[in-house]
C-alpha cells in the first residue's frame, strides 16, 4: 500500500526497442486510503486506447471517483484525450469524479493543454493533491 | 582597313575600288562638265604684231562664221590661250618679241594647248630652212605671205573640220566619263546604303559607314555623329583617323562649328581658318594618317525632317575636297540617314518584340525538391517577331506540378496575346485542381467562347505527382512527350488522338497516365523542334530520339544540348520552345514507409519516426520531436479511422528534413466518411495546433495530409502563450 513506485513497469520507450501492439502500454489499479488510482504506463494511442478503456471500467461503483495517473506516460495523443473525456462522461453520469495527474512540461501534458481538456477535467501536477482531492470528495459523499 | 567579305557579287566592295586606280571613284565638277559641252565654241586664233596683217587674216576668215581672237605678239597669244578656248592658230613666224616659233613651242609645251594645230604666216617660200624650225615647233601647215584667201579658209576650214571631230570624240568620252561618274555615284550611294542592309545592329552599320565613306572620298578622317536616347546634343558614334571631337564628349546642338551646321542642317566644306579646333581630338587610327587635317566636309544625317547627326570627313591635303564632293556626300548622307533611322527603328522594334516575349513566357519555373526543370525558347530565325510558342511550369501543391506547352497559330502581336490569355486560363484551371484533360476540355471552351473560329492552337499539359511517381498527360493536337528512362530508353508517351484546340470543343481531351520512376527526363517542345520543310516528320521525331538518348543528365544542359543537335539554320523558320524535366530519386535520408492501414501501424510508424528523427534530425529539441510524433500519429489514425472499409488496405507515410523544417505526409488512396461522434476533428486539430503548416487534399484517388514544421521557431500554439 505505498507509493505507486513500488510496482512501477517499465516501459517501452526506448528508442531501439520495436513495441509489440500488445505491451505498448500498461495499467495499474492501485488502493490508495481508498481512492482507486489507475496509473498508465507506456505510450497511448489507437491501437491499444480500446484496451487501456476497458481495463478503466473496472472501477467499483462505491468509489468516489478514479485518479488517473499519466506521469508515465511517454506518449499520449487525441485517442487519449478522446478516453479520458469518455471516462469523465461516464463518471459524471454515476455522480463519481475524474482527476488526472498529469506534471506540467510531460509530452501528455501538453496534449491535455492543447485540446482543452485542462478546462472541462481536473488535472494535478501529482499524485499526492490527488488522492487528497478525492478523499475530500468522499467525505462530502452520503455514506452508505 | 580590315578585310571584308561581300556575299553579294553585285556590289563592289571599297577594298577593290580602293586597289583598281581604273575603278578609282571620279568625280567631275559640273563646270569642268559645262566645259567639255562648249567645244562647238572653239575659235580662231590669229597672231601678228602688225595690226593691219591682223585686219586682212579677219577680213579673210570671217565668212567662215567661227569666233575670231587676235593677239599682236606671242605674249598675248599665249594669254589668250589661257582664257579662250582654241581650234586652231595662225601665227606669224617674224614677230617682235617673241617670235613664231619660240611661241609655237611654248604653246607645245604646256598641256592644255599641246594639240591645238598651228598653221605659220610666212613671208618667204625660200626659207627652207625656217620652215623645216617651224615644223619642229609643231606646226601642222604653213601659209606663204601674200597668201590666197580661198586657200587660207580652205585650210583653216580643214583645221576647224578635225577640231570638230576631234572635239567630238572628246566631248563623247567625257559624256562616257560622266556617265561612269553618275554611276559610280550611284554605286556610291548604293554602297553606303547597302551597309545598312548587312547590319543589324547600330554600332556594326556606323562603323561600316564611316570606314565605306572615308574610303570612297579618300578621306583621312572620319566620323558620325549622332544624337542619343539618354544625353543630350551629338556623340562620336564611329570614326577613324583624328576625330573632329574627342570620343566621350558631346556636341551641343547650336554651340561651335559642328553644333551650328547641325542647327541649321548645312553641309559645309571647311578649310584654312574656318576649320574648328580640332585638338580635342584623339587619334584612333590606324596610323595611316599623314598629317593635321587641313579639310573638312561636315553634312548633316536629316530624316523626314528630323536631325539625326553629322557626318564628319577630314583630310590632310587641303584641297582634297570640293563642291562636287560636298555635293556627293550629301546626297550620300540622305541615304546614311536612312540607313540609320531605319536600323534604329528595327532595333527599337526588335527591342520590344523580345521584351514582349520575355514578358510572356515565365522568367523562372517552379522549384520542386524532386523534379528539375529547365526550359528554351528560340525566336524564329526569319525577322524578328513575336512567336505563339509558349510553356508554364507551376506547383500545384508539394507534390504536384503542372507543366504545359503550346503553340498557337501564327506571329505577331495577336498570337502572342492569345498565347498569353490561354496560358493563363490553363493555370487558372490547374490550380482549381483539374486533371489535364478537364483541363484542357475547359480550355477549348474559352477558346470557343472567345476567340471564335479559326484561331487554333495545340498544347500539351502534364501533371507530374512526384511522390506518387506518375505523370497525367492530356494534348490538344500537341507532339507528345518524349519520355527517356534512367536507363536511356526513349519513347514517345502517346494519348489518344485529339484535336487542336480551337476545332470542336464538344470532343473530350484524352487522358492518360505513366509511371515516372527517379531518374527519369520528360521532354516537352513544340513542332518547330522536328518539323523541317521537305523532310518528313519522322525524319525529326528520329532525330530529336537520338539526341535525346546521348544528352546529358542535367536538364539545362540538354536543353542547349537537344537545340544544338536539332535546329539548323535552314530550319528555324519557325519558333521553338522545349522543357525538360528530370525526376529526382527522394530526398536524401527521407523516410518512407508503406503500411497496413490497421491501428497497429501506427505505433510502429511513430517508433520509425522517432529513429529517424534521431538520426536525421539531432538539432530538434524534445518537444518538437514529441509533437511530430503526435502529429504523424494523428494522420495515421485519421487514415485508420476513416478512409477505409473494413477490408485490407495500405497507406503511406514519408518523413522528410526540408532545410530547416520537417516535412510529414500521410496518404492514402481511400475515400473519407465524413468525422463520426463527438470526437471527430480532434485529430486534425491538432496536428494544426503542432505544425507550422497542415494541408490536406482530398482527391479522388486518395487524401493526402501533409505536415510542415520548422525547428528555431515555436510551433503557432506556443507563439499563442507567449
Amino acid at each position: 500500500m505505498g507509493g505507486p513506485s513500488g510496482s512501477e513497469p517499465s516501459a517501452p520507450t526506448g528508442a531501439d526497442a520495436v513495441p509489440a501492439a500488445g505491451d505498448l502500454a500498461y495499467v495499474e489499479i492501485e488502493d490508495h486510503d481508498g481512492v482507486p488510482v489507475a496509473v498508465i504506463s507506456g505510450e497511448v494511442d489507437i491501437s491499444n486506447v480500446d484496451d487501456i478503456t476497458r481495463r478503466l471500467m473496472t472501477l467499483p461503483n462505491f468509489a468516489p471517483g478514479l485518479v488517473v495517473d499519466l506521469r508515465l506516460v511517454a506518449y499520449m495523443d487525441s485517442t487519449g484525450i478522446s478516453m479520458l473525456h469518455d471516462l469523465a462522461g461516464r463518471l459524471r453520469e454515476r455522480s463519481q469524479q475524474l482527476i488526472v495527474v498529469c506534471p506540467p512540461g510531460s509530452p501528455p501534458r501538453r496534449v491535455l493543454e492543447l485540446t482543452g481538456l485542462m478546462t472541462r477535467t481536473t488535472v494535478v501536477d501529482d499524485l499526492g493533491p490527488a488522492v487528497q482531492a478525492m478523499r475530500h470528495v468522499a467525505r462530502d459523499l452520503p455514506s452508505g | 582597313m580590315p578585310e571584308r567579305v561581300n556575299t553579294d557579287p553585285s556590289l563592289e566592295s571599297p577594298v577593290q575600288a580602293a586597289s583598281d586606280p581604273d575603278r578609282q571613284p571620279v568625280f567631275v565638277s559640273p563646270a569642268a562638265l559645262a566645259a567639255a559641252g562648249d567645244e562647238r565654241h572653239a575659235g580662231i586664233l590669229l597672231v601678228d604684231d602688225h595690226k593691219e596683217n591682223l585686219a586682212a587674216l579677219r577680213a579673210v576668215l570671217e565668212p567662215l562664221g567661227e569666233h575670231l581672237v587676235s593677239a599682236e605678239s606671242g605674249e598675248q597669244a599665249l594669254r589668250a590661250l589661257l582664257r579662250e578656248d582654241i581650234a586652231v592658230i595662225l601665227l606669224d613666224v617674224r614677230m617682235a618679241g617673241l617670235d613664231g616659233l619660240q611661241t609655237a613651242r611654248i604653246i607645245r609645251a604646256r598641256p592644255r594647248t599641246r594639240h591645238i594645230p598651228i598653221i605659220f604666216l610666212t613671208a618667204q617660200v625660200s626659207e627652207v630652212e625656217e620652215i623645216a624650225l617651224a615644223y619642229a615647233s609643231g606646226a601642222v601647215d604653213y601659209v606663204i605671205k601674200p597668201f590666197e584667201p580661198e586657200i587660207l579658209r580652205a585650210k583653216v576650214s580643214v583645221f576647224m573640220e578635225l577640231s570638230r571631230e576631234r572635239g567630238e570624240r572628246v566631248r563623247q568620252s567625257r559624256a562616257r566619263a560622266e556617265a561612269e561618274t553618275v554611276a559610280r555615284t550611284v554605286r556610291t550611294l548604293q554602297i553606303l546604303s547597302d551597309a545598312a542592309l548587312s547590319h543589324l545592329e547600330m554600332g556594326g552599320l556606323t562603323a561600316e559607314l564611316v570606314e565605306r565613306a572615308a574610303t570612297l572620298f579618300q578621306a583621312d578622317s572620319a566620323c558620325l555623329l549622332l544624337r542619343d536616347e539618354n544625353a543630350p546634343g551629338l556623340g562620336v558614334h564611329a570614326g577613324r583617323g583624328v576625330l573632329p571631337v574627342a570620343p566621350d564628349s558631346r556636341v551641343m546642338l547650336g554651340e561651335g562649328t559642328f553644333g551650328r551646321l547641325a542647327v541649321e542642317r548645312e553641309a559645309a566644306l571647311l578649310v584654312g581658318e574656318e576649320l574648328p579646333d580640332l585638338a580635342g581630338g584623339a587619334d584612333t587610327a590606324d596610323g595611316e594618317q599623314a598629317g593635321p587635317i587641313a579639310s573638312l566636309m561636315v553634312v548633316p544625317l536629316v530624316t523626314s525632317d528630323e536631325l539625326l547627326g553629322l557626318i564628319v570627313l577630314g583630310a590632310v591635303a587641303e584641297d582634297r575636297f570640293d563642291a562636287a564632293n560636298l555635293e556627293l556626300l550629301t546626297l550620300a548622307a540622305d541615304r546614311m540617314a536612312i540607313a540609320i533611322d531605319h536600323v534604329q527603328r528595327f532595333a527599337h522594334g526588335r527591342q520590344l518584340v523580345e521584351t514582349l516575349q520575355r514578358s510572356l513566357l515565365p522568367d523562372r519555373l517552379p522549384h520542386h525538391p524532386r523534379l528539375e526543370l529547365a526550359a528554351r525558347y528560340l525566336p524564329s530565325g526569319l525577322a524578328p517577331q513575336i512567336g505563339g510558342d509558349w510553356y508554364d511550369a507551376l506547383e500545384l501543391d508539394r507534390d504536384r506540378t503542372a507543366v504545359m506547352i503550346g503553340d498557337v497559330v501564327g506571329h505577331g502581336v495577336r498570337a502572342a496575346t492569345t498565347m498569353s490569355e490561354l496560358r493563363n486560363a490553363l493555370r487558372a484551371f490547374a490550380v482549381e485542381g483539374h486533371s489535364p484533360g478537364a483541363a484542357l476540355q475547359q480550355l477549348d471552351r474559352v477558346v470557343h467562347a472567345t476567340f471564335g473560329p479559326g484561331m487554333i492552337a495545340t498544347v500539351l499539359f502534364l501533371i507530374i505527382d512526384a511522390a506518387k511517381g506518375t505523370v497525367s498527360i492530356s494534348r490538344a493536337g500537341h507532339p507528345p512527350p518524349a519520355l527517356r528512362s534512367a536507363g536511356g530508353e526513349i519513347r514517345f508517351l502517346e494519348t489518344g488522338n485529339t484535336l487542336p484546340l480551337g476545332i470542336d470543343d464538344r470532343v473530350k481531351a484524352d487522358e492518360a497516365e505513366y509511371p515516372v520512376n527517379p531518374g527519369d527526363t520528360l521532354l516537352l517542345f513544340t513542332d518547330g523542334l522536328v518539323e523541317r520543310r521537305r523532310e518528313s516528320i519522322n525524319t525529326g521525331f528520329d532525330r530529336l530520339r537520338d539526341a535525346f538518348a546521348t544528352a546529358p543528365a542535367d536538364v539545362e544542359e540538354l536543353c542547349d544540348y537537344i537545340l544544338e543537335r536539332t535546329v539548323t539554320e535552314q530550319a528555324s523558320h519557325d519558333d521553338i520552345a522545349v522543357l525538360a524535366v528530370r525526376v529526382l530519386g527522394p530526398p536524401l535520408g527521407a523516410l518512407q514507409l508503406t503500411l497496413p492501414a490497421k491501428a497497429a501501424s501506427v505505433p510502429l510508424v511513430r517508433h520509425r519516426l522517432r529513429v529517424w528523427l534521431n538520426e536525421n534530425v539531432p538539432e530538434l529539441d524534445a518537444m518538437a520531436r514529441s509533437d511530430l510524433e503526435v502529429a504523424w500519429s494523428e494522420a495515421c489514425t485519421n487514415v485508420i479511422r476513416h478512409a477505409y472499409g473494413p477490408g485490407d488496405a495500405m497507406f503511406q507515410a514519408s518523413a522528410a528534413r526540408d532545410g530547416d523544417a520537417v516535412s510529414l505526409q500521410v496518404r492514402d488512396t481511400g475515400q473519407w466518411r465524413p468525422p463520426r461522434g463527438q470526437h471527430g476533428g480532434r485529430g486534425i486539430a491538432l496536428m494544426r495546433e503542432l505544425c507550422d503548416e497542415v494541408r490536406v487534399e482530398r482527391r479522388s484517388e486518395g487524401t493526402a495530409v501533409t505536415m510542415r514544421r520548422s525547428f528555431g521557431d515555436p510551433p503557432p500554439s506556443r507563439r499563442g502563450r507567449q
